[in-house]
């Protein structure tokens, strides 16, 4: 059955569980959140940035990315196979 | 001609027999299709509806000289709600990653401490509310907070709701390893709101400066 | 006589009223309890404006838990097991009672549509003779000021709602038929996004009630901050009538995307098919604006949040940029299932092969996908800046090339046609014709120069209103004829079929051109009297004309109605499939049973292949084909047996 789950087993057979990924993403994420800390309440001119609008713009869309793609699982749209937990 | 009437009547009557029509059911991987691209579909609209907010935020916020400013805000509560949420958003993650290996307890865990983080990062706005020494009617910078929190608040109860439906839906053992798209669902939109803070959290908090005089 | 009172629409309303009820109370407690102020009255500054919120969030609740479109989710939250899902008739309750409850099926959510949606196109259009009456003549005669204002806006904003609920009317009915699915995807979500509709459109009539507004549909502030109590109901409604647009796209989306029968490919679906796709993208995204933006405004009228008060920082124009970027996709909602319509009905009645397939079906997403890109061409009088102006021109103008694909591809599908004249074929061509003029005068519209000078003029209504006739109301109005016999198995009248499309086409012609004059003489719109005057032709005001023109169009709709409802109970019964279409819908028994297929159809060819000898489109289980009865002399449109093979081929 397609529909059927594949075993924990084949999933460690890759090198990683799905909760060390969960975790590293969320370690990269907070990483980004405090970048992010840092440049917005920096004072002054951010590298050769007028604005700090599009550093922070960004990480954000970089974390965004992050989350949509390991978290949320959009993969899962367009291939049925469930491996990719 | 006559077989051709009697077929016709034959079909007639059987659209009066409802029994011979039988529902041509989905296979659960099918159904289980349906509702992704449908809740994608959703989190899309939505999306559309935080991107315009976060235009009018770009839009509206703005001093004379036309760079950016933002509402007075307390950075270090805002660094610590951002980062529960975003914890919770693992802890969803791990939740779900556990029903679907079928491990009922550390699912139970993981949505049980999301639904408890959700209430401290609602908390946590309420307090920023509280302290806040601007009203909603001072001025844009104090108006976009309340409406861009309050939007996002909104939605973070929602999904505490949906959070606590799956909880309780889990101890009554409705969920399986195979067919837990009540978890998935709930788990997506929660991530979605986490998106949205992202964003919100760099728009209101970071983007820009705080004016000098309100 | 009493089983009236069992129809679950009672327990709605309700419903409705203990939420609304206790939306009201509990915030009056809570606003007391907190020292503020909660006398009635229907000014702006009221504090019924932050009253009428809750009351409208939980009325609409109360209402949706009660009409039982929520049954099901709310016992799947507590983990019990809901309904299957499929019409189980009651001993003893009339079939027709499902028509006034939550249903699933499609076909029946279809209808709810249907006649609600006349119901809403019937109000307003009252409206719209109420004032178009007083407008026939200089000084005001019938009518305040104030009412003139609220009847406008209203008639926007009923309008606007019977137009997205013919859409979801025909949507729902034909599109899983079409594509050879049983139902829609999400057939609870569909019944649920059904009945969004009626507190929706209760709360927006009772804003009449409530001081109306002035603003007109567009609602723009500071004047929409500054209006009466009815306003805020107005924003209200059309932010929760949102809700109905989203998820009946979504559906609709997801329905065609992944439930369409083995061999249809997407090129191989019925143009329609394809008008409804592109519009459900639009309904899925741009809603959400007209959504923000009025919610902006509700917001500055319920907590003094200045979005839009200069003084504190706020910006009328975002406003409009918010509003237009829906309410210009809007009107490609509107046409866009229209034009598939024409694309549809052209071939049948031309016999030929639908001309260009791929490049039609590509200029509804074009259209789609341009529609987001023009919105600022209603702000050439507005502060935006002028740098945006010349843009935005552009991509305005750009949008005549899908237009003009079409245009072309139904000239070439007519050429050389054997083409048969019945009720749908004319409002067809009408809407051709129609649909022809309000893009002629579009250009001059959308160019700066002369756009400037017809900004809020009556040209600009009436190039609105043409467009709008000849993409949707007379694509419906075709529709509405072509479908008639696979709704309800009976013929509608030929003759008052035609009837209706003389006098409305003739009636509208004279209304749309005298308005065009008006305009172009300076009559500005949303005016409820002026002085000047217009001269006219054969001695008749060319204000009068349009008054004269609007009730001929009035009365059209008038004689549709009762064809309808007459033709339905006692009409002649219709011959299976009386168009020779080879769309799936009509190679089933007419009414289709209440599951479509009894087995998934294959499709094997292309729908438009009319007159290509030997080209089969589907193939049909044999239960579900239905073999004709022999030609008799008379009947209205020949009718030939279907072959032996139970296959769906070109003739």
């Amino acid at each position: 059955m397609e529909f059927e789950h594949n075993d924990p087993h084949n999933e460690q057979e890759e090198g990683q569980s799905p909760y060390e990924r969960g975790i590293i993403v969320f370690f990269a994420l907070t990483v980004f959140t405090f970048i992010e800390y840092v440049i917005g309440t920096t004072e002054g001119k951010i590298l050769v940035f007028s604005s700090n609008l599009v550093p922070l713009g960004v990480i954000a869309l970089l974390k965004a990315g992050l989350i949509v793609s390991y978290f949320m699982h959009i993969s899962r749209l367009w291939s049925s196979e469930e491996d990719l937990h | 001609m006559a077989t051709a009437i009697e077929r016709h009547h034959a079909a007639v009557e059987h659209h009066h027999d409802e029994h011979h029509h039988h529902v041509i059911e989905f296979t659960p991987a099918q159904r289980l299709s349906m509702n992704r691209l449908g809740l994608w579909l959703f989190l899309i609209s939505e999306t559309f509806l935080f991107a315009g907010i976060l235009v009018a935020r770009i839009v509206l916020l703005r001093d004379e000289g036309g760079s950016f400013t933002r509402p007075e805000l307390d950075q270090q509560l805002g660094l610590v709600i951002t980062f529960i949420l975003l914890l919770s958003s693992l802890a969803v993650y791990m939740g779900e990653t556990a029903i679907s290996r079928g491990e009922i307890g550390r699912f139970k865990a993981g949505i049980g401490a999301a639904i408890v983080m959700g209430l401290i990062f609602t908390v946590g706005v309420g307090y920023e509310w509280s302290i806040a020494h601007f009203a909603p009617s001072d001025g844009v910078e104090g108006g976009m907070f309340f409406f861009m929190t309050g939007m996002h608040a909104l939605h973070v109860l929602t999904g505490i709701i949906f959070l606590m439906i799956v909880y309780w839906n889990g101890r009554l053992g409705n969920y399986t390893k195979q067919s837990h798209w009540g978890v998935e669902a709930s788990a997506l939109y929660w991530h979605f709101v986490d998106v949205v803070w992202v964003f919100f959290y760099v728009a209101l908090y970071l983007i820009g400066h705080v004016p000098e005089v309100h | 006589m009493l089983g009236i009172l069992r129809l679950d629409v009672w327990k709605g309303l309700i419903g409705g009223a203990i939420g609304t009820a206790l939306g009201v109370f509990i915030t009056m407690i809570i606003r007391s309890l907190q020292g503020l102020d909660n006398t009635w009255d229907t000014t702006a500054t009221s504090p019924w404006n932050v009253i009428v919120i809750p009351a409208c969030v939980m009325g609409t609740l109360g209402f949706l838990i009660g009409v039982g479109s929520m049954t099901d989710w709310l016992k799947w939250m507590v983990g019990r097991k809901g309904s299957d899902g499929h019409y189980h008739p009651k001993p003893g309750v009339p079939q027709w009672h499902r028509y006034f409850g939550m249903d699933t099926n499609h076909k029946v959510v279809g209808i709810q549509y249907g006649v609600l949606g006349i119901v809403v196109l019937l109000i307003g259009g009252l409206f719209a003779l109420i004032f178009r009456t007083e407008l026939a003549e200089p000084g005001l005669q019938y009518l305040s000021a104030n009412d003139y204002n609220s009847l406008i806006g209203l008639h926007g904003q009923l309008m606007f709602i019977a137009v997205l609920l013919g859409i979801g009317a025909m949507a729902n009915y034909l599109v899983p038929i079409m594509i050879g699915a049983q139902d829609m995807a999400f057939p609870r979500i569909n019944g649920f996004a059904f009945w969004i509709n009626v507190p929706a459109a209760v709360m927006l009539l009772s804003s009449i009630f409530l001081g109306g507004f002035d603003t007109g549909w567009t609602a723009y502030p500071p004047l929409s901050v500054r209006a009466h109590l009815g306003m805020q109901m107005a924003l209200i409604a059309v932010f929760i009538l949102g809700f109905s647009s989203i998820l009946g796209g979504l559906n609709l989306i997801v329905t065609i995307f992944l439930m369409r029968a083995p061999g249809m490919s997407l090129f191989r679906m019925p143009i329609f098919v394809w008008g409804v796709l592109a519009t459900s993208l639009l309904q899925l995204t741009a809603t959400q604006f007209i959504g923000l933006s009025f919610l902006m405004v509700t917001l500055q009228r319920a907590v003094d949040i200045p979005f839009f008060d200069p003084a504190r920082g706020g910006d009328v124009t975002l406003y409009q940029h918010l509003f237009w970027f829906y309410s210009h996709p809007t009107v490609y909602i509107w046409i866009l299932p229209g034009l598939g319509i024409i694309s549809e009905i052209l071939p049948v009645f031309a016999r030929k092969p639908l001309f260009g397939y791929p490049f039609i079906a590509m200029s509804s997403m074009a259209i789609a996908i341009m529609g987001y890109l023009v919105w600022a061409h209603h702000m050439w009088a507005s502060a935006m800046d002028p740098f945006l102006r010349v843009p935005f021109m552009m991509t305005t103008l750009t949008i005549a090339v899908p237009t003009g694909i079409k245009f072309f591809s139904w000239l070439a599908t007519l050429w050389e046609g054997k083409i048969r004249f019945a009720t749908p074929m004319y409002f067809t061509l009408g809407a051709i014709v129609l649909f022809l003029l309000g893009g002629l005068t579009g250009p001059p519209s959308a160019l700066v120069v002369t756009g400037l000078h017809l900004h809020d003029s009556h040209f600009v209504v009436a190039h609105f209103h043409i467009t709008v006739f000849g993409g949707f109301m007379f694509t419906y109005f075709a529709a509405i004829y072509y479908w008639f016999p696979l709704l309800t198995g009976r013929m509608y009248s030929e003759t008052l079929g035609k009837i209706h499309f003389g006098v409305m086409f003739i009636g509208f012609i004279i209304f749309a051109l005298s308005l065009f004059r008006v305009g172009l003489l300076g009559m500005r719109r949303r005016i409820a009297d002026y002085t000047i005057d217009f001269g006219g032709i054969f001695g008749i005001e060319w204000q009068m004309l349009a008054t004269i023109g609007a009730f001929m169009a009035g009365l059209g709709v008038l004689v549709m109605l009762g064809n309808l409802v007459f033709s339905a109970m006692y009409g002649k019964k219709a011959v299976h499939n009386p168009w020779r279409s080879r769309s799936l819908e009509w190679q089933i028994v007419a009414p289709p049973p209440e599951l479509n297929f009894s087995a998934l159809p294959q499709i094997v060819g292309h729908p438009y292949d009319y007159g290509l000898p030997g080209s089969v489109y589907a193939i049909l289980s044999p239960d579900d084909q239905v073999v004709a009865e022999p030609v008799k002399p008379n009947q209205i449109t020949p009718s030939k047996p279907a072959l032996p093979a139970a296959a769906v081929t070109g003739d």
